[in-house]
């Protein structure tokens, strides 16, 4: 055997365990119009696009850590599943060898499930409801879907909403949602909260140090309730909002660009401030309450 | 119209008339760990309890299932309750919350929200039930208050059949009052167009 | 000179959410007699909520469930599992979903600071202050429960965790100085509740994320 053939050979097998296992894939397999789609891929990347076709397309790389792709369903739905060896679960930072990237088509109208633990997830066109539990990786959903829910605990969750109920839970990741209408839910620690929509019915969001920011128009009938401990929150309504305000916090400042008529008031238990007041009938509600952080509301 | 079985104690305890003696003795058994006491409290509750499951889910199966749920639950806390009143209380609460974590859980796997039409649903094992003798038109309603997304047809039985107010309601559901309010105008409107 | 079918809309819309005033009510009844298709319309919802508050609230079960029960029950306990701590968690915030629902709700405040408010009645207090003992108790359990679990967190995350418990418990450390002060004042001791409720949420957040890791 010649030197360079050697040698060749000795970088061959060196190179191999790295590239050995990893595996390009594209399969395919029919799927109901409006059945359920579950994703599973524990690291790496996921990314989802509805089409016209009654098929699942899955493409994408599998990591050489990785065990195989399942693939595997019936007349309700189709299971994608990437899994991976136990013990590397805890190793978040030591997961490259794990990362699967999987682009995935789905019926449009079809339900998506996905959860993964480090993968970024990134779902466009789907009609359905989509549901994302992750722990680390960035959600973004512009979906047009019927219900979006997302939890995580770190990554970051941009949703453009296009009118579909919003349920959002995360610790410190920072959520935005664009296009909100109807109902919107938010629980979060520190992530911050920029929501902006027009026409929303029901906004209820909870933190405790992320900032509140709230932009757009509200419905003729429904509610805001903002509680935050250490969040500063700021509205930025229409002027001619109309509807009951009750702001209040216990150490922070109160502004508002509407009902100038009435005063903040000094409770009796300082340093409480409060603003209660209304510009309309009490259709629609306006709670907001912070521990200590300051409250503005604004009119554009 | 307000059912006292949804309000508050009254306060710290008073002299309890004889009549009440019993009950206080069924209480004790029941925070001793005394299955018999326990048995006795299931026979007085388990009709009122699964009438409210079978209300909100429309389906015997998940009825009992919720119905059973609360009562071991119920026991794992036994040593919990103050009172009879308090524990009749708690069994309806704690059915509306176990209802309402059995829809997320569900959700979560089949991505469904709560406001989903569940309509079709009421097949063989999940028919809407009919106390004997009632007239066709009980049905329709069954069918109809069927037919309600989840969420609808909680708010319309909590405030019209059980007489909770929105603010309870709210608590109750994890929603504003104003929300519960818009709920309750909904669920009306699409419950007379159905009858209709 | 008032818009008569958007006064009687939008009287409609109000006894169709539940938020009718009596006085309301009869306006809206007067108007149904000026107006047949209003007439017809509430009739139609009358008749359709009747039927509803007509539903026996009580069904028997068509088999006994006692025999399912009786096997479902655990044997006694001996340590103190956090499924039960969570439980009692559910528990205390039913408590306090009953408790502070059933507070009245006040009128809009109109006075400066100092000024005698209404003390909430006694009754309604003891029971703030139970509620408020008990979800401390909660929280204590819950954390010895889950420190196992949280210590298991990214070490940046859980350094956040720790830091917004501290928030908490710091807003909490305000509410209870300000009730030092103000012992019979409903909406500190509302505020209280609602801050520990958030305390014991923020636990069982974090708990619940991390046992997916």
């Amino acid at each position: 055997m010649s030197r360079t053939l050697v040698f060749a050979t000795l970088a061959a097998l060196a190179l191999a365990p790295a590239l050995r296992g990893q595996v390009e894939i594209e399969r395919r397999r029919a799927a109901p119009a409006r059945g359920e789609i579950r994703i599973d891929n524990a690291f790496g990347a996921v990314v989802v696009r509805g089409w016209d076709r009654a098929e699942v397309l899955v493409r994408g790389v599998v990591a050489a850590g990785a065990d195989e792709l399942h693939l595997e369903g019936d007349q309700e739905g189709v299971h994608i599943a990437v899994s991976v060896p136990d013990s590397w679960f805890h190793a978040a930072g030591e997961d490259a060898a794990f990362r699967s990237t999987l682009e995935v088509q789905i019926p449009a109208g079809a339900s998506l499930g996905i959860q993964t633990v480090n993968a970024t997830v990134d779902v466009q066109g789907v009609v359905g409801e989509v549901e994302v539990s992750t722990v680390n990786g960035n959600v973004r959903i512009a979906a047009g879907s019927k219900a979006i829910d997302v939890e995580t605990m770190t990554g970051a969750v941009e949703v453009r909403a296009q009118g579909a109920p919003v349920e959002i839970e995360t610790i410190s990741g920072a959520i935005t949602v664009a296009g909100a209408s109807g109902e919107v839910g938010i629980e979060s620690v520190s992530g911050t909260v920029d929501v902006a929509g027009a026409d929303v019915s029901a906004l209820q969001v909870k933190t405790t140090t992320g900032g509140v920011v709230f932009r757009g128009s509200i419905a003729a009938r429904g509610g805001i309730e903002i509680e935050t401990f250490s969040s500063p929150v700021r509205l930025v309504l229409p002027k001619t909002t109309r509807a009951v305000f009750e702001l209040g916090s216990f150490g922070g400042k109160i502004e508002s660009a509407f009902c100038s008529g009435t005063p903040v008031t000094r409770e009796r238990f300082e340093p409480f401030r409060q603003l209660r007041c209304s510009t309309g009938p009490d259709a629609f509600e306006i709670q907001v309450r912070t521990h200590d952080a300051d409250i503005v509301l604004a009119a554009e | 119209m307000h059912d006292a079985l949804w309000e508050l104690e009254a306060g710290p305890d008073a002299a309890l008339p004889a009549a009440d003696l019993a009950e206080e003795r069924l209480l004790r058994g029941l925070r001793r760990g005394d299955a018999g006491a326990f048995e006795t409290l299931y026979r007085r509750h388990a009709s009122s309890l699964y009438g409210l499951a079978m209300r909100l889910t429309c389906r015997a199966s998940e009825a009992e299932e919720l119905t059973q749920d609360v009562f071991v639950r119920a026991w794992e806390h036994r040593e919990d309750f103050r009172s009879l009143e308090h524990f009749a209380r708690w069994l309806k609460r704690v059915a509306v919350n176990g209802w309402i974590n059995g829809l997320r859980r569900r959700r979560t796997a089949a991505g469904r929200p709560l406001d989903e039409d569940d309509g079709e649903r009421d097949a063989a094992d999940g028919a809407p039930v009919t106390p004997a003798g009632s007239p066709g038109l009980r049905l329709d309603l069954e069918r109809a208050l069927a037919a309600l997304t989840p969420r609808l047809r909680a708010v319309l039985l909590l405030f019209d059949l059980y007489g909770l107010r929105h603010e309870e309601i709210a608590e109750l559901l994890d929603m504003t009052p104003g929300a519960s309010k818009v709920q309750l105008h909904r669920a009306r409107t699409r419950l007379r167009e159905t009858l209709q | 000179m008032t818009d008569a079918p958007h006064r009687n809309d939008e009287l409609l819309r109000r006894w169709l959410a539940g938020e009718s005033t009596e006085t309301e009510e009869r306006e809206l009844d007067r108007a149904a007699l000026a107006s047949p298709a209003l007439a017809a319309e509430l009739r139609a919802h009358r008749r359709a909520i009747a039927e509803v508050r007509a539903l026996p609230r009580e069904l028997a079960p068509e088999r006994d469930l006692w025999p399912e029960i009786v096997r479902r029950l655990p044997p006694p306990r001996r340590r103190f599992p956090f499924a039960i701590v969570a439980g009692l968690a559910a528990a205390a915030a039913l408590v306090v979903a009953v408790r502070v629902a059933e507070a009245p709700r006040e009128a809009p405040l109109a006075y400066a600071a100092g000024d005698g408010a209404p003390a909430a009645p006694a009754v309604e207090l003891a029971a703030y202050a139970e509620t408020g003992r008990a979800l401390a108790a909660t929280r204590d359990e819950l954390r010895r429960a889950v420190a196992p679990r949280l210590d298991a967190l990214p070490p940046e995350t859980r350094r956040m965790v720790f830091e917004n418990l501290e928030t908490i418990d710091r807003a909490i450390a305000d509410i209870e100085a300000a009730l030092v002060r103000l012992p019979a004042d409903r909406e500190l001791a509302r505020t209280y509740i609602s801050y520990r409720e958030r305390e014991i949420a923020l636990l069982r957040q974090a708990n619940r994320l991390a046992a997916r890791l």
